[in-house]
C-alpha cells in the first residue's frame, strides 16, 4: 500500500531505531542496561551459597526473630509415631535449639523458612521424588517441625522462649550419606509494606545466609518399639541420649493427642495402627502408650 | 468570558498550601489517636462489657505441663486463662488473644492441648474457653491479657479503633513457685456454653 512506508514503526521500531542513532558507548551502556534488567527476574541478584557464613554444630546463629543452634542430623526410620510416607523411605531429622529473642511472638511455621531440606541427603518429597540438590531453598520440601519435649506439633514461639524442635523430612531409603549440608535461609522484617496493606511480619528471603556440612547419625535397631508405656519405641532413633527424657514424657502425655490420628505431611501419627481420625499435632507421641490408647 | 490563566498569586501560594496541608497531615498522631483500640480494663473474676460482648476472665492458673488433646510440656511456664465471652445481640467471632507483660512484650495464645486461640461468641449465653499461654517465667510480672474480636496480627491492624479487654491477671513469682511444685499437669476442658447467662456463670450446659 502506497502509505504503508508511513505507518507507525511500533515499539520494536522505535526501539531499533534509538538504537541505531547512539554512537558506540551509548550501544555498549544501552546493551549492558538490557542486559542486567533482563537478568534480574532470574535471580541474577540473589545471594549465592558461597557468601553464607560457616554453620557448625551447637554454634549460634540469629535469623529473623530467633536464635538457631542445630545441634545433628539423624537419619531414622522413624520417630515415634512419625514414619515416612513410603515405607521403604526414612526420615531425616534435624535437631535444633530455637529461641525466639524479640518481642512479639514468631510463628513456628517459619522454622520451614529457615532451615531447608539438608542438600545431599537424599531428601524427597511428599510424592516420593527426589529433590535436586541444587535446588533453591525456596523450592525444597517444608519439614514437619516437633517439640521434642512433649512431641506436639509447635504454633508460636512467644519472646524468650526456646524449644528443642525436631525437623522431620521424607528421605529416599537407599540414601545413606555420612555427611550432609544444612543451610539456613533468611527472613527479612517488613515494616511497611505496599500501600500500608500489610505491616510488620517477616518474609522469608529464600537466601542462604549460613550453610554448614553436619554428620549424620545412621539409624539404629528398633528395638523396643511399642511395649509398655515407657515410651522408648520409634522415638528412641532420633532422639537418644539426652532426649530420651523428653519421648518418656511423650509417652505418658501425648495418648491424646495420638487419638486425633493421622497428621500429616511426614505421616504424623502412623503408628497409630487403628488409624483414627485425622490431625496435625498428632502422631510425634511417638510411643507405646499413646498408640495403645489411640488403637483402643 | 476569561481565558486567563493562573495569576502569578495562584503560582505562588498554591504550593505554599500544598506543602502546608501536607505537613499537617504529618503532625496527626495517627498511631496513637487515631488507630489505638478502645482498651477496657478488668480483673480477675469481673465482667468487662464491650460495647459487641461480656467477658469475664474466671480464672488464671499456672502450670508446667497441660493435659487435653494430647499433653503439653511449656518451653517456659504455662498461663492458663479461663473465659467467657457472651456476645451482646449477634453471633460473631472472637479471634484477639494475647498476653502482654511488664517490659510490654506481647505473647501469643497457642493451641497446643486443645487450648483455644479464637472462639464464637453468641448472644443469651456463655461461652467458656481456656486461652494458654507459653512465656518465660519473667513474664509473670504484671501480665495482662489482651481479648477482643478483632485478631492480634503482627501489626494490630484487626483492633484499630474497636474495644478490646485488658484483664490483669495478678501474677507473681509466687505463681511460678507454686506450679513448679505441682508436676500433674493441668487438666485443659474443652469449650462448652454455659447455663446460667452472662459472664461468671458457674454451670456448664
Amino acid at each position: 500500500m502506497k502509505h504503508a512506508r508511513n505507518a507507525a514503526p511500533g515499539l520494536l521500531g522505535v526501539a531499533q531505531n534509538l538504537f541505531a542513532s547512539l554512537g558506540t558507548t551509548g550501544k555498549v551502556i544501552s546493551g549492558t542496561l538490557a542486559a542486567v534488567v533482563a537478568a534480574t527476574p532470574f535471580g541474577a541478584w540473589n545471594a549465592v551459597a558461597d557468601d553464607a557464613i560457616p554453620l557448625a554444630a551447637d554454634a549460634t546463629v540469629e535469623v529473623g526473630p530467633y536464635e538457631v543452634v542445630i545441634e545433628k542430623v539423624v537419619s531414622t526410620k522413624t520417630l515415634g509415631d512419625v514414619q515416612p510416607l513410603d515405607p521403604a523411605d526414612k526420615l531425616l531429622v534435624v535437631v535444633a535449639e530455637v529461641t525466639n529473642t524479640s518481642d512479639v511472638p514468631a510463628h513456628a511455621h517459619q522454622l520451614a523458612d529457615i532451615v531447608p531440606a539438608p542438600v545431599g541427603a537424599g531428601v524427597v518429597d511428599t510424592e516420593s521424588r527426589p529433590v535436586p540438590d541444587d535446588a533453591e531453598p525456596g523450592d525444597r520440601p517444608l519439614p514437619n517441625r516437633y517439640n521434642i519435649a512433649d512431641a506436639g506439633e509447635l504454633d508460636v514461639i512467644n519472646p524468650g522462649v526456646t524449644y528443642r524442635v525436631a525437623l522431620v523430612w521424607n528421605q529416599d531409603g537407599d540414601a545413606a550419606p555420612e555427611t550432609v549440608r544444612v543451610d539456613l535461609a533468611g527472613l527479612h522484617w517488613i515494616e511497611e509494606g505496599f500501600a500500608g496493606l500489610d505491616d510488620e511480619y517477616w518474609l522469608p528471603t529464600d537466601e542462604v545466609t549460613h550453610s554448614g556440612m553436619f554428620d549424620v547419625e545412621p539409624p539404629k535397631s528398633q528395638a523396643g518399639n511399642g511395649s509398655g508405656s515407657g515410651g522408648d519405641g520409634g522415638g528412641a532413633d532420633a532422639g537418644e541420649g539426652d532426649t530420651g527424657g523428653a519421648e518418656a514424657s511423650g509417652g505418658t502425655d501425648t495418648g491424646g493427642g495420638a487419638d486425633d490420628g493421622a497428621g500429616t505431611g511426614t505421616g504424623a501419627g502412623a503408628g497409630d495402627g487403628a488409624g483414627a481420625g485425622t490431625g496435625d499435632d498428632a502422631g510425634a507421641g511417638g510411643t507405646a502408650s499413646g498408640s495403645a490408647e489411640s488403637g483402643a | 468570558m476569561s481565558r486567563r490563566g493562573f495569576s502569578w498569586r495562584t503560582m505562588l501560594f498554591a504550593p505554599i498550601a500544598i506543602g502546608a496541608a501536607t505537613w499537617f497531615v504529618t503532625q496527626v498522631p495517627q498511631d496513637t489517636s487515631v488507630d489505638r483500640p478502645f482498651e477496657i480494663e478488668g480483673a480477675v473474676g469481673e465482667t468487662v462489657r464491650l460495647d459487641y460482648a461480656d467477658l469475664a476472665v474466671t480464672d488464671v492458673r499456672v502450670a508446667q505441663r497441660i493435659d487435653g488433646e494430647g499433653g503439653a510440656q511449656a518451653g517456659g511456664v504455662f498461663v492458663v486463662v479461663d473465659a467467657v465471652w457472651e456476645a451482646a445481640d449477634r453471633t460473631l467471632s472472637i479471634g484477639g488473644a494475647e498476653l502482654v507483660d511488664a517490659q510490654e512484650r506481647t505473647h501469643a495464645a497457642t493451641s497446643r492441648s486443645g487450648c483455644a486461640t479464637a472462639t464464637t461468641a453468641v448472644p443469651a449465653y456463655g461461652q467458656r474457653i481456656t486461652y494458654c499461654f507459653d512465656v518465660v517465667p519473667d513474664a509473670l510480672d504484671g501480665a495482662q491479657v489482651r481479648l477482643g474480636r478483632g485478631g492480634d496480627g503482627e501489626d494490630g491492624a484487626f483492633q484499630r479503633r474497636d474495644a478490646v479487654a485488658v484483664v490483669d491477671l495478678g501474677l507473681d513469682r509466687a505463681s511460678l513457685e507454686e506450679a513448679s511444685a505441682d508436676e500433674t499437669p493441668l487438666w485443659i476442658d474443652a469449650p462448652a456454653p454455659v447455663v446460667e447467662a452472662g459472664p461468671g456463670g458457674e454451670e456448664n450446659a
